[in-house]
């Protein structure tokens, strides 16, 4: 076998140990950004139970809500396999359905003058109004990184490689239905 | 033949340096040498002694568009310094007025002598008409025609350096003694004594190599409660050629520091697009990450590294993406961005001077001086609203 047979079969390993190395690099990418949405949320985890606290005293009729929240918040916190495409697609679920409520428990803190002026109240909600820009930040680094991996998985040659080793596309962060649909500003402003 | 005129250029230069002159005779500055090329106030200068004087009662209009008005504040803090001003601006005049006529009469002498250069090369030039001695070069060189059309080119050079020098020194004592009190309408301050060099801004990472800096000025205030450092700088390099030393300009222009609505920890810049290849290199050896963004648009125009990959999106929302894209477009996208220590710089480059004076010839009311500041002012306080930087919105 001549030295040129040699030479194109050190190319060709080349190009296989390149592919492979851009798809883990894609995957520990994703998993990074993953890990940055949970850090972030962890902020909101440690500042639910504050907001809820003052909103207890005020939101005699929201009961069900804050209990929603609070199992939602437990929920959240639960250990998850990071390389599962479900596991994953449920924990991100239980996040937005949290995200959710929160949003549904500042709306009715408007109703209420009392709670939206106290002082510690305004500051919690400030404060959670950052955490959220920062969770939005996560959540947009998380979405580019699985379009980098997805990318990879599905589009030939990288993808062969993926399937040798196991690795899945993985879900993208979606926004809720009811999130989607057009707000009607009348029904606020009654 | 341009080898031995840039030598000559570089000698020059050093000889100015040694005497501290050599900011009024960069060719950054130069535009005060405008002045001398107003040929007809020149010609009623030299031979009518005709000079436009002060009118007191018309010392400046009030029309530069400002929130409140600035002629209270020029009748406080300006007015009272027009007298003097006027008296340099005239003393001025007429040493350029005798200067003018000192250097025609030497030039006359020097270029009527016959001189003749020997072909023989010898250290001094010496013909049986006329002697002329030159230190010029200490190297053995042929004296030719050329190079005596290149010693006509040097020596006129020198004639109109001694005549524009006392223009460049009336137009600097108005950018040390005037322009800081017009920045005090705005509740800005002469920060050049706490400030004097740009070190500071080095570790946005965003700031070009230099050797030299020719800083124009510094002043530091805050407009609808957003902090602003503006500085006006030249930022030069030596480099070795094979004419010798030689300084290229690798900035001119505004460095604008803003404090910003969030808070932050690492470092974001945002470049101009270098290509795939330099993006790449930029990458491996800065600890910054490249960051793809959302937006087309923003991505074909600019490269953005950070230290961390979440906050870059967090100061980059999609709508302010859209913001800087608006704001780069109003500066002919030379502009750059770097969000360090929660704050924004801006780094601007300008070809010319922000903050131009007005002629020599033209009485000293500052009217046009202090109508440039106003403006260049209300471009800066609109980059707040541009980007927003007052609103806290937490989103």
């Amino acid at each position: 076998m001549g030295i040129s047979f040699w030479w194109i079969l050190l190319l060709f390993a080349g190009i296989i140990y390149f592919l492979y190395a851009k798809v883990i690099s894609n995957r520990n990418k994703m998993l990074e950004a993953l890990s940055g949405i949970d850090v972030q949320m962890k902020k909101r985890f440690d500042l639910i139970p504050n907001i809820l606290k003052i909103a207890q005293k005020f939101l005699e009729h929201e009961k069900n809500l804050i209990t929603e929240i609070t199992q939602l918040r437990t929920k959240v916190q639960s250990d998850y396999n990071k390389k599962d495409k479900n596991a994953v697609a449920e924990h991100l679920s239980v996040a937005e359905g949290l995200q959710s409520k929160m949003g549904q428990l500042m709306i009715s803190a408007e109703n209420y003058p009392n709670l939206k002026s106290n002082e510690t109240m305004v500051q919690a909600m400030r404060t959670y109004n950052e955490v959220e820009a920062e969770i939005a930040a996560a959540r947009r680094f998380y979405n580019a990184a699985v379009t980098q991996l997805n990318n990879s998985v599905q589009i030939f040659p990288s993808s062969f490689i993926a399937s040798i080793i196991g690795i899945e596309d993985m879900p993208f962060l979606k926004t809720d239905e009811k999130e989607k649909a057009p707000i009607d500003v009348d029904k606020f402003l009654k | 033949m341009l080898d031995v005129f840039f030598r000559f250029l570089n000698l020059f230069y050093r000889v100015l340096d040694l005497f501290g002159l050599k900011k009024f005779f960069s060719l950054n500055n130069i535009i005060h040498i405008k002045d001398l090329f107003s040929l007809k106030d020149l010609f009623n200068l030299v031979f009518f002694n005709k000079i436009q004087h002060l009118d007191e009662n018309d010392c400046f209009k009030d029309d530069a568009g400002t929130e409140k008005p600035f002629k209270p504040h020029y009748n406080k803090y300006i007015l009272p310094l027009v007298k003097e001003f006027e008296e340099k601006r005239l003393v001025a005049l007429q040493k350029v007025r005798h200067r003018i006529f000192i250097s025609v009469f030497l030039c006359l002498a020097l270029f009527l002598l016959p001189i003749d250069f020997s072909n023989d090369p010898k250290y001094f030039g010496i013909s049986n008409k006329a002697i002329f001695v030159t230190t010029f070069d200490p190297f053995y060189i042929h004296f030719h025609s050329n190079l005596r059309a290149l010693f006509t080119v040097f020596i006129a050079l020198f004639f109109i350096a001694y005549v524009y020098f006392p223009i460049a020194i009336y137009h600097s004592s108005i950018k040390y003694k005037i322009l800081p009190l017009v920045f005090t309408f705005f509740d800005f301050y002469d920060n050049s004594k706490n400030a004097s060099s740009i070190e500071f801004l080095k570790p946005f990472g965003i700031i070009p190599k230099y050797d030299n800096i020719d800083l124009k000025y510094n002043v530091k205030g805050a407009n609808n409660n957003v902090g602003i450092e503006l500085i006006e700088t030249i930022l030069e390099q030596i480099v070795h050629t094979k004419r010798g030393r030689e300084q290229t300009t690798v900035f001119s222009g505004i460095f604008v520091l803003f404090t910003m609505n969030k808070t932050f920890k690492g470092k974001t810049i945002i470049i101009h697009d270098l290509g795939l290849i330099v993006n790449w290199v930029k990458e491996q050896f800065s600890n910054l990450e490249n960051i793809k963004l959302e937006d087309p648009v923003f991505e074909d125009k600019f490269q953005v590294f950070s230290t961390d990959q979440i906050e870059a999106r967090y100061l980059l929302t999609p709508a302010f993406m859209e913001r800087l894209l608006a704001l780069s477009s109003m500066f002919n996208n030379k502009i750059k961005f770097s969000f360090y220590n929660n704050k924004l710089l801006l780094m601007i480059e300008t070809a010319e001077n922000r903050f131009k004076p007005d002629s020599i010839f033209m009485p000293s009311t500052f009217e046009y001086d202090i109508k440039t500041v106003l403006i260049e002012m209300q471009a800066i306080f609109n980059i707040i609203d541009t980007l927003k930087l007052s609103e806290k919105t937490g989103l």
